[in-house]
């Protein structure tokens, strides 16, 4: 057997395997966007000024998370269709997020529990659409979770739906990025 | 007995296939992942780099991040028709080996 031949294919096998392996770690982001949304809540409730305290945490999130991923790109960089794909949703999330809190809000289109709704329905899109694109069933189920949750925002006892936006807020964001940060550290110690 | 097939001398180099292999599977990579992905060094992948380009199988973009220069590199399609070639033909030499084994 001509092991050159046998050494070029195993070669390919573990280069293929190398520009599939992800090299971009988002547990981090989870966790920082979930504790900036639990601090803004908490900020507003007792500040009584939620305008202020959630412009001021988001923008806080959004210029951390511009800083780190600049100089994630800064040291090297590989674009896949899977990363494209999965940071046009989040981004197109981001921007429509955005839009409806700071645009919608202020016009008095939603009341609390509409915006929560929306916000759960959309955080279930973005998670459901990630799972599929990285056939990873448990981030779907995750997202079915954040579905369920806008089900019982629109369906619940009103005074329910807060409590129920800052459960999924801590489990679905800041407890899924402590996790996913966790698995990312034990993939970067077996690469 | 068949003609058995050539390999394509550029694209058999270790070094430079490992670069096609790994560009195939992503959209664009630049310098400095493409080096330490194949644990190589700064001059030596620059050359088979250069070899690639010259072949027409890869393409370069020359770029600036944060005034600092940036190679981003890419597959052609030359470059994608040549790896696919290439793994065609050594799965025939390959089973020209098995066969000649049995």
């Amino acid at each position: 057997m001509d092991q050159e031949l046998l050494a070029r294919i195993d070669l390919i096998e573990r280069m293929v395997s190398q520009g599939r392996r992800s090299t971009e770690y988002w547990g981090w982001c989870f966790a920082l966007w979930g504790t900036g949304q639990l601090t803004a809540t908490a900020w507003a409730t007792r500040s009584g000024r939620p305008g202020l305290a959630w412009g001021v945490t988001m923008a806080a999130c959004g210029i951390i998370t511009g800083l780190v991923m600049a100089r994630k790109k800064a040291t090297e960089q590989a674009e896949t269709l899977v990363s494209r794909s999965l940071g046009a949703i989040w981004l197109c999330f981001g921007i429509s997020i955005t839009l409806l809190a700071f645009v919608g809000n202020p016009a008095g289109i939603f009341n609390e529990r509409s915006f929560c709704a929306v916000f759960l329905a959309l955080m279930g899109l973005t998670n459901v659409s990630s799972g599929i694109i990285l056939r990873w069933p448990l981030q779907v189920v995750s997202g079915i979770v954040w579905w369920l949750a806008a089900v019982f925002a629109m369906l619940g006892p009103e005074k329910m739906v807060p409590w129920t936006q800052i459960a999924m807020i801590f489990f679905g964001e800041v407890v899924f990025g402590l996790y996913l940060m966790a698995r990312e550290r034990t993939a970067r110690r077996h690469a | 007995m068949p003609d058995l097939p050539e390999l394509d001398q550029v694209v058999h180099g270790q070094l430079r296939l490992a670069v096609l292999s790994i560009l195939s599977t992503v959209e664009k990579a630049d310098f400095t992942y493409l080096r330490d992905r194949t644990n190589s060094t700064d001059g030596n992948i620059a050359a088979h780099l250069l070899k690639l380009e010259q072949a027409g199988y890869i393409s370069v973009e020359k770029t600036f991040l944060n005034r600092k220069p940036m190679s981003i590199y890419r597959l052609t399609s030359a470059g994608r028709t040549a790896l696919t070639n290439y793994i065609r033909n050594l799965k025939k030499l390959l089973g020209a080996e098995f066969n000649k084994q049995k």
